[in-house]
């Protein structure tokens, strides 16, 4: 989907700033700037229909995003006055404010009132553990959705993935226990080929530190999941999975012993290469070039 | 052996603070490119590579292989790693996985890490945003200091200062409020739409426009 750029909001009609809005809601695109620019345009206007709540929602958090606090205020207080200061999303939004502001004791207060009525909302969940990660409080976060995984507040997908997103990104990464919530994504999703590429792709790094006997076993099994990502997605927004197929089989190669092993290894590395030379021919870009030969 | 300056060309300068800027809520790192001249390493450009899942490690090499043949290409190597956190007050610090990174490209020379200060990347940015370690630094532990880096374009064989200093800052305002960070294309783009060109020589042309070096 292509957005326009800043540079043409101004040139967009209101009914052009409203699909461009509604396509923004409906798909997870972080484009703060824009959407306050659209918003802004639109917001005040009539005509919205039962869209303006939604647009104020939606200009509010991209505001708090590039910290335009007076604009979230002013959408906050728009929503309050429609729909009264306790409901359930002008409660969590006003807790956002102050989650912006970096009041994160009161953000917290907000939310556990939410979750005192909706003990299920996942929004303001979501928010606490937020929070917990602004203040570096990273294992107490990773805590906290390990207990949400066991309600319904949380879906395993979600909170699986952020679990290995904070094992991952932590200053000191934590491999092993990202390579266990990767495991519960692909049993969430056998078929997704990006877990089964990530998966890979943490084997090979477990791989990249083990300097023992623990290195062919991990480098074999990154090949087999990128295989098996390649298997379930073979087009070309998964050519890293082919690079990763490429540089695993080269990785390995050294390690292998018996004549079985070494010619799988081989089919598999000239498959990668000749996919690679079809994929990278038909590029135009010097940049082109730089591939094709590290392809070889 | 510690240097206690390196030279960051315009394009380097602007390409790493246009990655972060693109991406401001995400740790992002990347590849130096450059040479020695005179004991400084000088960063000619840069080789933006991803914006999610910084320390994993395959993609990192084959990034590199491709850096290699980049700089090669162009008379030069693989001088050093970048790298920016996710969080605004983040104190930056070479993690782990960057030492490892290192230990792939030292054996080409000397070479060095840039950390990115994340509270001075802004909008209306005036001053550098970079600290960097030398690669002994990092085995020493010597993380405390940065020295100084400075702007300045190679001219045969020799780096020479800017005839205007604050010429590169100026671009940089210019390139974010005509939203030219869409020209900044890293390597993870790349491994999406392999179309997507990493070395960006369009940002490059844009970010040394009326830049020009002392006279």
């Amino acid at each position: 989907m292509k957005y326009p750029e800043l540079s043409e909001v101004d040139t967009l009609g209101y009914e052009e700033l409203k699909v461009v809005l509604r396509n923004l809601r409906q798909r997870p695109v972080r484009r703060s700037e824009l959407v306050v620019r659209c918003g802004e345009r639109v917001m005040n206007t009539s005509g919205l229909g039962q869209e303006k709540w939604a647009i104020l929602e939606q200009v509010a958090i991209a505001s708090l995003d590039i910290m335009h606090f007076a604009l979230a205020e002013e959408c906050l207080a728009m929503l309050a006055t429609n729909f009264g200061p306790d409901g359930k999303r002008v409660s969590r939004l006003r807790g956002m404010v102050l989650e912006a502001k970096g009041l994160y004791d009161e953000a917290v207060k907000v939310y556990n009132k939410i979750l005192e009525a909706h003990p299920s909302d996942r929004q303001s969940t979501w928010r606490k553990v937020a929070i917990l990660k602004a203040q570096k409080k990273h294992d107490e976060a990773v805590r906290e959705i390990e207990k949400q995984l066991s309600t319904v507040a949380i879906t395993a997908e979600e909170g699986y993935l952020e679990l290995l997103n904070m094992h991952v990104l932590n200053e000191k990464p934590e491999y092993g226990k990202a390579v266990t919530a990767c495991e519960e994504l692909i049993l969430q999703d056998p078929t997704n080929y990006a877990w089964l590429m990530l998966y890979a792709e943490l084997l090979y790094t477990i791989a990249a530190q083990d300097g023992g006997s623990g290195r062919k076993p991990s480098l074999l099994l990154s090949r087999k999941y990128y295989s098996e990502s390649i298997l379930n997605n073979d087009g070309s927004n998964n050519t890293r999975s082919v690079w990763g197929l490429l540089q695993t089989c080269r990785t390995v190669a050294p390690l292998l012993s018996t004549p079985s092993e070494k010619e799988e290894n081989t089919n598999l590395r000239s498959w990668a290469e000749t996919r690679l030379k079809s994929l990278y021919n038909k590029v135009e870009g010097s940049h082109a070039g730089y591939s094709l030969t590290v392809s070889k | 052996m510690s240097s206690h300056s390196i030279s960051l060309s315009p394009a380097s300068f602007g390409k790493m603070y246009l990655h972060c800027f693109k991406y401001a809520s995400r740790a992002v790192s990347g590849l130096l490119v450059g040479k020695s001249v005179g004991g400084v390493v000088y960063v000619a450009d840069v080789l933006p590579l991803f914006h999610t899942y910084t320390q994993l490690c395959p993609m990192v090499e084959v990034g590199i292989a491709h850096a290699q043949e980049w700089a090669k290409d162009n008379g030069m190597r693989v001088v050093g790693y970048y790298a920016a956190s996710a969080g605004l007050d983040d104190r930056p610090a070479p993690t782990k996985f960057t030492e490892n990174v290192m230990k792939s490209i030292s054996s080409e020379g000397e070479s060095i890490v840039i950390q990115v200060l994340n509270d001075k990347i802004r909008a209306d940015i005036s001053e550098i945003p970079y600290k960097f370690f030398s690669a002994s630094d990092l085995k020493t532990g010597r993380t405390a200091e940065s020295g100084i880096c400075k702007i300045q374009y190679l001219a045969d064989g020799a780096l020479c200062n800017l005839g205007d200093s604050m010429a590169p800052f100026e671009r940089l305002r210019l390139a974010v409020k005509e939203d030219q960070t869409k020209l900044l294309v890293d390597f993870e783009e790349h491994l999406e739409d392999v179309n997507l060109d990493f070395t960006g020589s369009a940002l490059t042309k844009f970010l040394t426009e009326n830049v020009a070096p002392l006279e």
